[in-house]
């Protein structure tokens, strides 16, 4: 079907189909629509698209520190005196950064490990920006690194690897609570959340 | 009580368009091979267990026209419990793989599932209403590899316990990542530090894991003797044994160290060929009468007869856990039985509160429920109603009709 119609349709804008076919949640039919709503904007506005990703290209960096994207390394929040420098903050992925900062509650630094441990995809501890994080362990003066890779399987083999190699003997190192989530109510919640945030109960 | 009240169906498979009213009791669906009625069955069980019991690979549950066109298959069933009615919906949408991808396949499928409107996974649905099925296949379950007998277990143990398969999938998931991992480090790719993880999940979840086969099979053997003999008659003395790959011991804790125990001897074994060695992933139990293992010495009556008998312990022992269901359904499962046994069989089946059942022939149950049961008679995807001497109705009970609010069930947007 999707070649069908692509052969139906002239080159460059085939071309265009199938470059945003590959993104990740677009199928085939979405990339049409996508490349046909390109097609009518005005110039300007098609031509602000294509810049920004050439420009996006051109101008992110990994900040040396954190690890996370940044058009300027050290990137803001590293280089930001007003952080505490006492706690650090590791994550899988960028958007958990920007997770993070969203909650306005945590003003420490971070550590971008772009990926989670899961050899069926080919990634061992290698992979990920342990090595950075090990050395800035070492360097910091950090009191307390919160491992809040995701709640799975993955996440938490990654968790469990950073706490066994992480070579020093002061630090601090937890984890984000399991539990509810707020608005939420019991009757909807599975039995292994529920038994976690009972075993994690607090006074009141 | 639990029990199907209404099964529509749309592209599954030869089924194209179907809208079938059920009642509880006996419902008999007869007709000859290949017209749709094991596609019946294996609607109804899918609304149950959430995975289609046939097919090697779900896409094979829509039909090719409706496949080709794009359209969806959908499996749409009501369901009566005591206190509520569940609307389920399972839903079938093929994609096109995009071009760099397209090979002889064609195209993949994306399966939804409904529960009164609100998305659930798969590990939701099972154990919300409970099947069993008895098919012609099962000799299987006897004479069969282990696989087979695991697949019977965690089934079983998912309907009693959403628990259960939560831990189980778990448990899979470990496994794949630890065998990837072992291919890693025999190919010095890895360091052997990095098991440590996978090696705790692999033994905590294992242990449990093995914990309630265990339990389920005792009361699965109690169930499974009391059966045998009613089938079979006081002559044959039947054991089961349930042989766990790691031992058991007086508890958990126990099973988890004997677990580190056989992982740790397993070592130059995993290293040399990377798959995990030990684990319930490697469980079997083997029937015994007066001491034969009957996966060896079984003639073919007898395996058939230990088939049932699992079968029948699987529905009393779901009934006993969850106090309603399990709808029970019989696949073709008549063949080679003599009248007595079967009598026997229908006797204890239909205790339960809604039977279906398929036959090509007709006599192999009209003899036993005579104007007690419901008739249906299938033919090339169409239903009618018949009595029990095979006079069948002037129209079928099938509509053609294009009516179904279901329709809707997987929204286009992307």
């Amino acid at each position: 079907m999707t070649q069908e119609n692509i052969s139906g349709a002239a080159p460059s804008l085939a071309r265009l189909v199938q470059e945003l076919n590959r993104l990740p949640g677009i199928g085939p039919k979405s990339a049409q629509r996508l490349a046909y709503y390109i097609i009518r904007l005005p110039d300007d506005e098609a031509y602000a698209i294509a810049d920004a990703v050439t420009s996006v290209k051109q101008n992110i960096v990994f900040c040396d520190e954190c690890q996370n994207l940044t058009d300027t390394s050290p990137c803001q929040v590293c280089s930001d005196p007003r952080r505490d420098r006492s706690i650090i903050c590791v994550v899988e992925d960028p958007l958990d950064v920007l997770a993070m900062e969203r909650t306005r509650s945590f003003r420490g630094l971070y550590h971008v490990l772009h990926g989670v441990i899961s050899p069926i995809n080919g990634i061992g501890p290698d992979q990920l920006r342990l090595k950075e994080l090990f050395t800035r362990l070492g360097r910091l003066e950090v009191e307390e690194m919160v491992v809040a890779t995701n709640p799975t399987l993955e996440g938490e083999a990654t968790a469990m690897y950073i706490r066994r190699h992480q070579g020093r003997e002061d630090l601090r190192i937890t984890h984000l609570a399991r539990g509810l989530p707020v608005g939420g109510s019991l009757e909807y919640t599975d039995e292994t959340t529920l038994t976690r945030a009972f075993q994690g109960r607090q006074e009141i | 009580m639990a029990y199907l009240s209404r099964l529509q169906l749309t592209n599954f498979r030869n089924l194209t368009h179907l809208d079938l009213g059920l009642s509880p009791g006996v419902t008999v669906y007869y007709g000859p091979n290949a017209q749709g009625k094991s596609t019946l069955l294996e609607a109804v069980y899918l609304l149950c267990i959430a995975r289609s019991f046939r097919a090697e690979n779900e896409r094979e549950v829509i039909s090719f026209k409706a496949a080709n066109a794009g359209e969806q298959a959908l499996v749409d069933g009501t369901i009566e419990k005591i206190d509520q009615r569940l609307r389920v919906i399972i839903g079938y949408q093929p994609i096109q793989r995009s071009n760099r991808e397209a090979e002889t396949l064609g195209y993949n499928v994306r399966k939804e599932i409904r529960v009164n409107r609100i998305k659930r996974t798969a590990g939701e649905l099972v154990g919300q209403v409970n099947a069993v099925l008895f098919s012609a296949d099962d000799i299987e379950l006897i004479q069969g590899p282990p696989s087979g007998r695991r697949r019977f277990l965690d089934i079983l143990l998912s309907q009693a316990d959403p628990l259960y398969l939560k831990g189980l999938q778990r448990y899979q998931k470990v496994v794949q990542q630890r065998n990837q991992l072992l291919r890693f480090l025999r190919e010095g790719q890895a360091q052997t530090d990095e098991l440590t993880f996978w090696d705790d999940e692999l033994v905590r979840e294992g242990a449990w894991i093995t914990w309630r086969r265990y339990e389920a099979m005792r009361v699965l053997t109690q169930a499974s003797m009391k059966h045998h003999e009613d089938l079979s008659g006081p002559e044959e003395s039947l054991e089961i044994e349930y042989r766990p790959s790691v031992l058991l011991g007086l508890d958990v804790s126990e099973t988890e160290n004997n677990f580190r125990e056989a992982l740790s001897a397993a070592f130059h074994r995993e290293r040399a060929r990377p798959v995990t060695a030990v684990g319930p992933h490697r469980d079997d139990f083997y029937l015994m009468i007066d001491g034969a293992d009957m996966g060896v010495f079984a003639s073919r009556g007898q395996a058939r007869t230990l088939a049932l008998t699992l079968r029948l312990a699987e529905a009393e022992f779901l009934s006993s856990i969850r106090g309603d269901g399990p709808v029970v359904l019989f696949d073709d499962a008549f063949s080679e039985m003599d009248s007595s046994r079967r009598y026997r069989l229908l006797e204890k089946a239909t205790r339960y509160e809604q039977v279906l059942i398929t036959t090509t022939d007709l006599n192999q149950v009209n003899d036993f429920f005579g104007a007690g049961a419901n008739y249906h008679y299938i033919s090339k995807g169409q239903i009618w109603h018949s009595d029990q001497n095979g006079n069948i109705s002037e129209y079928p009970v099938s509509s053609q009709e294009d009516d179904f609010e279901s329709d809707q069930a997987i929204d286009e947007s992307v």
